[in-house]
């Protein structure tokens, strides 16, 4: 059971509106390392953990990632406010917007729909939080990617 | 503390959040610390703090879960909803 709270867990303000960039951030909500992937994983995986503390502890960390999956869409919403047709296209967010508008549609970057191949539900408890640290890594690695390798958008 | 009724939406919601976002951290630590005492009674302090800035910001602003919503009108579908920035087409008036 779920509560939804009137709030993002930190606030999105965006004033300037940028295809471009939300059809890269996209891949945070419905890519495989995404926080769709990222909540349906830690939610999914909690049910056969040997112990109550990590049953705890990934009911937690699987709710705290919906309010993450909240942020981005937030933030890809505020992107994309009020765009003309030339702003999608030249943003190259025109293959987004012939099928979804205006809404927010988990995909990643590349454009394929979200996919729970993304993730793993073994049944094991080892080679579930292995492939957790594995996603996190992944996380890690995307932010030092972005952080070194800053091009123009 | 500024307990005074003139605290701004956005300036008590950004202290709901920041005392939000320790509590959910502080959570996750005692999920696998249950035994720290220091955890806990840190835990409950913050539990209190945002229980009594969320019965001010529910009374100034409007509920921010929908059983907080008044009793005189449900005003729990009342926006701005978080992600909603003034100007936006469809923040006012039904679909």
């Amino acid at each position: 059971m779920w509560i939804y709270e009137k709030k993002l867990q930190y606030p999105v303000k965006i004033a300037m509106p940028n295809a471009r960039l939300a059809s890269m951030i996209i891949d945070a909500l419905g890519g495989p390392d995404g926080e769709l992937g990222a909540s349906m994983r830690y939610l999914n995986q909690r049910y056969i953990m040997p112990s109550d503390k990590v049953i705890g502890l990934l009911t937690d960390i699987g709710s705290e990632e919906l309010g993450h999956m909240e942020i981005v869409a937030a933030i890809i919403y505020q992107l994309t406010r009020n765009l003309t047709p030339d702003e999608i296209i030249a943003g190259g967010f025109d293959k987004y917007y012939i099928g979804h508008g205006d809404g927010i549609y988990p995909a990643a970057a590349s454009g394929e729909p979200f996919n729970a191949f993304a993730i793993s539900s073994k049944g094991d408890a080892i080679c579930d939080l292995n492939e957790d640290l594995a996603a996190d890594a992944a996380i890690l690695q995307e932010q030092s990617l972005s952080k070194n390798r800053r091009t123009p958008l | 503390m500024n307990n005074g009724m003139n605290i701004s939406r956005e300036a008590l919601g950004a202290k709901i959040k920041s005392l939000a976002f320790a509590k959910t951290e502080a959570e996750l630590f005692l999920d696998t610390h249950p035994d720290s005492r220091a955890a806990l009674s840190y835990y409950h302090e913050i539990v209190d703090k945002l229980a009594e800035l969320t019965e001010q910001y529910n009374d100034m602003y409007g509920p921010l879960t929908a059983d907080a919503s008044s009793s005189e009108s449900w005003n729990w579908i009342e926006g701005p909803w978080p992600w909603q920035r003034d100007g936006d087409k469809n923040t006012k008036g039904d679909m």
